[in-house]
């Protein structure tokens, strides 16, 4: 297996990625499919993401994880989380793996976890590059995700915050900054988890976000068009007690995706449980399904 | 009409505010209506009659150039519909800023791509009370497609990927003449013409190709059901050769209620216009007067 720091261009910036080529592979062999992954929120794929790359490529899968712009290695503005503005960063990868020798341009596949699962969704409804979807413990609809998380008069007090804000955002024309954790609210879970990786020494770019950030996520709705990804193959993984992404958000989304579909439940999962740094046993689960998932389809 | 601007994204945008007629402020709150303009992004072509009308009609009128268009800030040569629906959505913020305006009141009339940018935002933004789409782009795939040949089709798609696969590595655009990324009906073709005589001021006629990508992507069929129980109406001509019909007819069916479609007999696209028809206009501006009365 071949670990390289790549980057493309999308939308002006530098977006900097891993590209992991399989180690059975030379430049003899036939070509073959190319994974893309996609990190949460937070948007640190090398933590996110390192030990599944590891696992897909091990198949013989190209594989390639993106840092969104303005997050870890990529260019742009810091302090901003835009979904539409990711997606374009995951079409532009797609545009990227199809220049890369050895991966067959017609054999791309997404997996997508948390909030790259958010966008996974959107990506493949879009664009009929991708051919097979795997997401995991996923974001599926922004502004349910955000309400879901808070008491209701929590809710209300912090959508008229948003709201009120972008009318003084329109007229001075500079962004509101808040702490993250005040628009993705922490559970116990979650603040212990992102603890752990701080002491490991992760650099994490997402302290402070704008407040427009949360205003285009309440907008930002993947399972009103997963119904355009069929007959493309979909799998969603959720952990059964997430109380990050709360499991609803895959249950009503796969709901409405058309088949072949499957879901998967971690059996009293939390959301981290579905990583290999939260949880050997259940994130074997995820290892296994997805693999599965891609050898069936892709 | 007064000039004021605000801002998205970073940019600063051009805006046209026209109050409603004979307004004074101690009069109550009134509706305020977004007006949005077409493909080629002139706002003060595509929309001054009709902001005079709903202003005489008795709202607030606000119309504004999308960034990169006209008098706002942002980068030529790029057609960004996701970009044009946010300068929407700051647009309505902005909007309820406006003294005399009541924020719970505020409706959206698009016309031609701006009909395809209103019906996205309207899904989005639940500030918007009321909608009305006029010879309205629905869904950028299929808009695209119905106005080629297949072979045609096919070629665009290729070219449109090919440049994709070029710019991810080298980080530039490539531009192409705004025809060919939407080839123009000879009517469209004597319309510019027209316009160019009589003095308005086309930024650019440049895209890049990335233009047509996102072009390709947008959708707001997809989501018009989200709508829902706001109010629709949406206009069609029926030999529109611009925005065919079936953009129309095809996303009214996926429409939920209430909504109402009007036909346009015998007119096409620019034909829904002040400037091209006088008589097929005025039931354009009927519609839209009686449907925001009825509902906003």
């Amino acid at each position: 297996m071949h670990y390289e720091d790549i980057s493309f261009f999308s939308d002006g910036y530098k977006v900097a990625g891993q590209l992991c080529t399989p180690s059975d592979y030379n430049k003899n062999s036939p070509s073959r499919p190319g994974i893309l992954v996609l990190p949460g929120y937070s948007g640190n794929m090398k933590v996110d993401c390192s030990h599944l790359m590891r696992k897909l490529c091990q198949e013989g899968w190209f594989v390639l994880g993106i840092f969104y712009r303005g997050f870890g290695e990529s260019e742009g503005t810091r302090g901003r989380h835009r979904p539409l503005e990711q997606s374009q960063n995951a079409y532009d990868a797609m545009s990227y793996m199809q220049t890369i020798e050895g991966i067959d341009p017609n054999r791309i596949g997404i997996y997508g976890t948390s909030f790259g699962g958010a966008n996974s969704i959107w990506v493949t409804a879009h664009d009929e590059r991708v051919k097979c979807l795997v997401t995991s413990v996923a974001v599926t609809n922004g502004e349910r995700w955000m309400k879901s998380i808070r008491r209701p008069w929590e809710w209300w007090d912090f959508k008229d915050r948003v709201m009120n804000d972008a009318k003084r955002r329109v007229l001075e024309g500079t962004p509101g900054m808040v702490p993250k954790g005040e628009i993705m609210i922490r559970d116990p879970d979650t603040a212990s988890i992102r603890e752990q990786h701080e002491k490991e020494g992760h650099v994490f770019h997402d302290f402070n976000l704008d407040l427009e950030s949360a205003e285009s996520l309440f907008r930002y709705k993947p399972e009103w068009v997963i119904d355009k990804i069929s007959p493309r193959p979909v799998l969603m993984i959720y952990g059964e007690r997430d109380s990050l992404v709360p499991p609803e958000e895959q249950l009503l989304c796969y709901e409405k995706c058309g088949e072949p579909k499957k879901l998967v439940k971690l059996p009293k999962g939390k959301h981290y449980d579905s990583y290999e740094f939260g949880n050997l046993e259940l994130s074997n689960i995820v290892y296994e399904e997805t693999i599965n998932w891609f050898q069936q389809y892709l | 009409m007064e000039t004021l601007s605000f801002y998205s994204a970073g940019n600063r945008i051009n805006a046209y505010l026209k109050k409603p007629l004979n307004w004074n402020e101690y009069d109550p709150l009134k509706p305020g209506i977004i007006v949005l303009a077409g493909f080629s992004g002139n706002t003060l072509a595509d929309c001054s009659h009709m902001m005079a009308s709903l202003s005489e009609a008795g709202w607030f009128v606000l119309g504004f150039d999308y960034q990169g268009f006209g008098g706002s800030e942002g980068p030529l040569h790029r057609h960004r519909p996701l970009e044009q629906v946010q300068n929407t959505y700051d647009a309505i913020s902005f909007l309820e800023t406006m003294p005399g305006v009541d924020s719970n009141r505020i409706g959206l009339y698009g016309s031609s791509f701006g009909g395809a940018n209103a019906i996205w935002a309207t899904a989005h933004d639940e500030r918007v009370k009321v909608l009305v789409a006029s010879v309205s782009v629905t869904d950028g795939y299929r808009w695209a497609k119905s106005i080629r040949k297949p072979w045609e089709w096919n070629q665009f798609k290729d070219d449109i990927y090919t440049d994709a696969k070029r710019r991810v590595v080298e980080g530039t655009p490539k531009f192409c003449d705004v025809a060919e990324m939407m080839p123009r009906d000879p009517e469209t073709i004597a319309q510019f013409q027209s316009h160019i005589t009589s003095g308005q001021v086309f930024q650019s006629t440049l895209r890049d190709l990335e233009s047509s990508e996102a072009l390709l992507r947008f959708r707001p069929e997809w989501v018009v059901d989200k709508i829902s129980p706001r109010p629709v109406l949406m206009i069609y001509a029926d030999k529109d050769n611009r925005v065919p019909p079936e953009e129309q007819l095809n996303c009214f069916e996926k429409c939920k209620e209430p909504k109402k479609l009007v036909r346009l007999f015998g007119a096409s696209h620019y034909d829904s216009y002040e400037f091209k028809n006088k008589n097929i206009s005025y039931i354009v501006k009927d519609e839209t007067i009686k449907w925001f009365k009825n509902y906003l």
